[in-house]
């Protein structure tokens, strides 16, 4: 029995290796099965499963909305843009998703649960950084083979060439792009700031007046604007300052956000 | 674990708190609220980052397990959980992290009583079912060591049983059971070691019954004048004690000497056992309200 303080000193124990626990607890779990959860989280909740499925819906009503009644499509510039506010308006609702997905964990601790099982914070960001990577192909993909298919319908509408057709691997680089810094900046949102609310919040509302105020003040704004590198690649950019400078201001953002996920209480 | 300190904002909340564990024991870790029991309970876990010292479960740091949950199972904080997911749902997220075959999800469920709310909504449980939830996901992969902070919060006296028994079972089995928490008469009923933390430091440290038992015995006689006379005689200080008894500040063998000496017959001599209560008080230096 000890009363009082006990000596500060080491005690020497080598690592139990041979007993059945201990070789379960030697095997670290596979990297995919960290990504099925997180996977699976980003459809946890019932909410979640609804918003996800409503997600193509939504997308395909925004998309009709920006590119059937267009009344001037004379360019390949012009063809191309409106899937810019596509991208940006009609993947909200997966947008929320992830942003729930990220903000969530933190907001409700049940990042804890998951950091007590498997305790590298880098590989658990890793894993929803992978889940972020599916998400951004599958959007990439729904978004490059239906944007053409409308906006060609709307060009011959009102008698206009579709002149994206020849052009697909710029039409392919501009969606993956601006789809990427969407979900980009959804993330650094939602690991900045740690509650679903406020994430969300921030992100459709800033970012959306962000946009607004770049239409007015594109020299401006067009200098922290997300997107401004994709309307760059389409043709609708303000210059390369403003397009290096967006760029520069995001992966800052990007990299802050990470160090303070490396750093931030999980209990 | 040795020398375990932490501080934050310049206020060290643990200082060099340090103890090992053995197996087949229940050990309790008691302290006032503030005393540095769930930051030295993460400092285990690897979810705080010691300023010194370290922690290590069969001879690694928990963090440096590639599979930890097969070590230790943990119960930090019951409500950190997502409101949103059912309770088999966070269990079975759990399960395949941990490589354990989902059934086993359904299997700790039934076993802490949560069955019939599987596929509810765990924002829809109670504060007790958190609870067991909480201690069902740290008992996913029969691990060899739990570490659960306040587990009985919010459980009903059923529950307390239920979790009780649990706990026991476990240590019987050879398992290490740590367990934090505020209620001391449950920790009287299950603990075999007592940790006593205060301001950040190990105040006590020992099995439940030697930290209990007292210096002084309990002396009781038909002519207690006699006897308290013999007593202050003999040099032995004496205070009044509840049940007509007298306290006197000498082992059980002097007293009995002394008043054998006088030739006065005794109705009862025993050691005086302080209440757990009494010691977590005296240790920590609070009051009771």
């Amino acid at each position: 029995m000890t009363i009082g303080h006990p000596p500060a000193h080491p005690a020497v124990q080598a690592p139990l290796v041979n007993v059945p626990w201990a070789v379960r607890a030697s095997r670290a779990s596979s990297f995919w099965r960290l990504v099925a959860v997180e996977a699976r989280k980003l459809v946890g909740s019932r909410s979640d499963k609804i918003v996800m499925a409503f997600a193509p819906l939504f997308l395909i009503g925004v998309m009709l909305l920006f590119t059937l009644p267009q009344s001037n499509l004379a360019s390949a510039g012009r063809q191309l843009q409106p899937m810019l506010v596509v991208v940006q308006l009609g993947l909200l609702l997966v947008f929320a998703t992830v942003i729930k997905l990220v903000a969530g964990e933190w907001q409700y601790k049940s990042v804890q649960p998951t950091l007590l099982v498997q305790p590298s914070r880098m590989r658990y960001l890793v894993a929803q950084a992978t889940v972020l990577l599916g998400v951004w192909l599958v959007c990439t993909l729904f978004t490059f083979v239906l944007y053409p298919v409308l906006i060609e319908m709307a060009a011959d509408g009102i008698n206009h060439d579709y002149l994206l057709g020849h052009r697909q691997g710029w039409v392919l680089g501009v969606t993956m792009l601006s789809t990427a810094l969407v979900l980009l900046t959804a993330l650094i949102v939602s690991l900045l700031i740690p509650n679903t609310g406020g994430s969300l919040t921030v992100f459709f509302i800033v970012v959306p007046l962000l946009a607004l105020a770049r239409m007015l003040l594109p020299e401006v704004f067009g200098l922290i604007y997300p997107l401004e590198a994709a309307w760059h690649l389409a043709g609708g950019g303000t210059g390369w300052v403003q397009t290096i400078s967006s760029l520069v201001v995001w992966l800052t953002l990007l990299g802050v956000s990470l160090v303070v996920l490396s750093r931030r209480d999980a209990g | 674990m040795w020398g375990l300190t932490k501080a934050y904002e310049g206020r060290t909340v643990v200082d060099q708190v340090g103890f090992e564990l053995q197996p087949g024991t229940v050990t309790a870790f008691l302290g006032p609220n503030g005393a540095g029991k769930s930051t030295t309970l993460r400092m285990i876990t690897g979810l705080t980052r010691p300023d010194r010292g370290q922690a290590t479960i069969a001879g690694r740091p928990f963090s440096a397990w590639p599979n930890p949950s097969h070590v230790a199972g943990v119960l930090l904080d019951a409500a950190a959980v997502h409101p949103g997911r059912s309770g088999r749902g966070h269990l079975r997220m759990a399960a395949t992290l941990a490589g354990v075959p989902g059934r086993r999800a359904d299997e700790v469920l039934e076993m802490l009583g949560l069955a019939d709310a599987a596929t509810r909504k765990i924002g829809k449980y109670s504060l007790g079912m958190r609870q067991r939830l909480g201690i069902a996901h740290a008992l996913l992969t029969n691990p060899p060591l739990l570490v659960l902070d306040e587990p009985i919060n919010g459980l009903d006296p059923e529950g307390i049983r239920a979790v009780r028994n649990l706990l026991r079972g476990h240590a019987a089995r050879g398992g290490t059971v740590l367990l934090s928490s505020h209620v001391l008469s449950e920790v009287d009923q299950t603990a075999d070691r007592v940790l006593v933390i205060g301001n950040g430091r190990v105040v006590a440290d020992g099995p439940l019954a030697s930290l209990t038992t007292s210096s002084r015995s309990l002396v009781r006689a038909k002519d207690m004048n006699r006897l308290a006379e013999a007593l202050q005689r003999g040099g032995i200080a004496i205070q009044p004690a509840p049940d007509g008894f007298i306290a006197a500040h000498a082992p059980v063998e002097q007293v009995s000497s002394v008043t054998f000496a006088a030739g006065i017959p005794l109705l009862g001599l025993r050691e005086e056992q302080m209440s757990l209560e009494d010691l977590f008080f005296r240790l920590t230096g609070g009051g009771r309200v």
